[in-house]
């Protein structure tokens, strides 16, 4: 059994109050033009923007869609409203940045390049069971919308909660549980068609 | 209205345990994304509100207004331009009020006057 330390540990996705509160002040401090406490922003949360990038959009370069995504954040520090939570706004400029992307991606990309992309995942899938169930995932949610794709990635796979999510996208609560259930039991029926028994 | 089921614990177990592994970050991207925020070196409240920019684009106006008023006027004459032009108005006057123009001028109003 897992047992969730009192103090609020990096990996745990529920950001505790003293860690929004230093948040908070190391963004007091980058206003000020303090460049290390952003460093400590950066190590903070990069590893959680770069998951979500990664799951959204699988970019070619993930470094310089992180490194995009933290350069936005300082620029837009002065339009962050203290009231709300750092990593919020911080997830929401990571979305952004992920439609983008996708978009992009979708302008290069050829049909060729994917279906020679998907035969490459293919060839390497059996070769380990927990590397077939990874590529099937991965390939799950490159299967779903991005909006369903959007949801999974953040609540199921990222553990951000509803009303979280809600602000991250700027929906309604009730949106993101109607699209969570429609992108469950896509991602469900993907799997189901992949011979996974759930 | 139809309840949604809050929760897939298999689906959800099952994407957590295989969910894809993320490619570790080169090792200087904190410095390099840190170099790029020092370049720009504009911590972020270097930008300046509407408010802010009133008053110095008044005094701008104010000083613009100043300068351009003292370029447009004519420049103070000197004094030997002032005695030229004294001068001028003298002879001038002088012509004007002499009694040969008084002369002919009353002989044509009593010209007139006959008529």
């Amino acid at each position: 059994m897992l047992v969730v330390p009192a103090k609020v540990s990096k990996a745990n996705p529920l950001i505790g109050e003293s860690e929004s509160e230093s948040d908070s002040y190391l963004v007091q401090q980058c206003l000020r033009g303090n460049t290390q406490s952003y460093g400590q922003l950066y190590r903070r949360h990069q590893q959680r923007v770069r998951s979500i990038l990664y799951k959204l959009c699988t970019p070619a370069s993930l470094d310089d869609v992180v490194q995009d995504v933290f350069l936005q954040a300082w620029k837009g520090l002065p339009k962050f409203r203290q009231t709300a939570k750092f990593s919020t706004w911080l997830y929401r400029i990571a979305w952004n940045v992920a439609c983008d992307q996708r978009q992009a991606d979708v302008r290069r990309r050829t049909q060729l390049q994917i279906l020679s992309e998907k035969a490459s995942t293919q060839q390497e899938a059996p070769e380990l069971m927990n590397l077939h169930y990874q590529d099937l995932v991965q390939r799950g949610l490159a299967n779903l919308s991005f909006d369903h794709r959007t949801i999974l990635v953040l609540h199921d796979l990222e553990e951000v909660p509803q009303k979280e999510v809600a602000q991250i996208l700027d929906i309604p609560l009730g949106t993101v549980k109607s699209r969570l259930f429609h992108a469950r039991a896509a991602m469900r029926q993907f799997l189901q068609n992949q011979g996974v028994q759930l | 209205m139809t309840q949604l089921p809050n929760d897939d614990h298999d689906l959800i177990n099952f994407l957590c345990q295989h969910r894809p592994d993320v490619p570790p970050a080169s090792p200087d991207l904190e410095q390099q994304i840190l170099q790029q925020v020092k370049i720009w070196h504009q911590p972020p409240l270097r930008q300046y509100s509407r408010p802010r920019l009133v008053l110095p684009a008044l005094a701008a106006g104010l000083v613009a207004a100043i300068v351009g008023y003292r370029a447009f006027i004519p420049a103070q004459p000197s004094p030997a331009e002032l005695a030229t032009l004294q001068n001028f108005i003298e002879s001038n006057w002088q012509s004007t009020v002499s009694n040969e123009h008084l002369e002919s001028d009353i002989w044509h109003f009593t010209d007139l006057d006959t008529e």
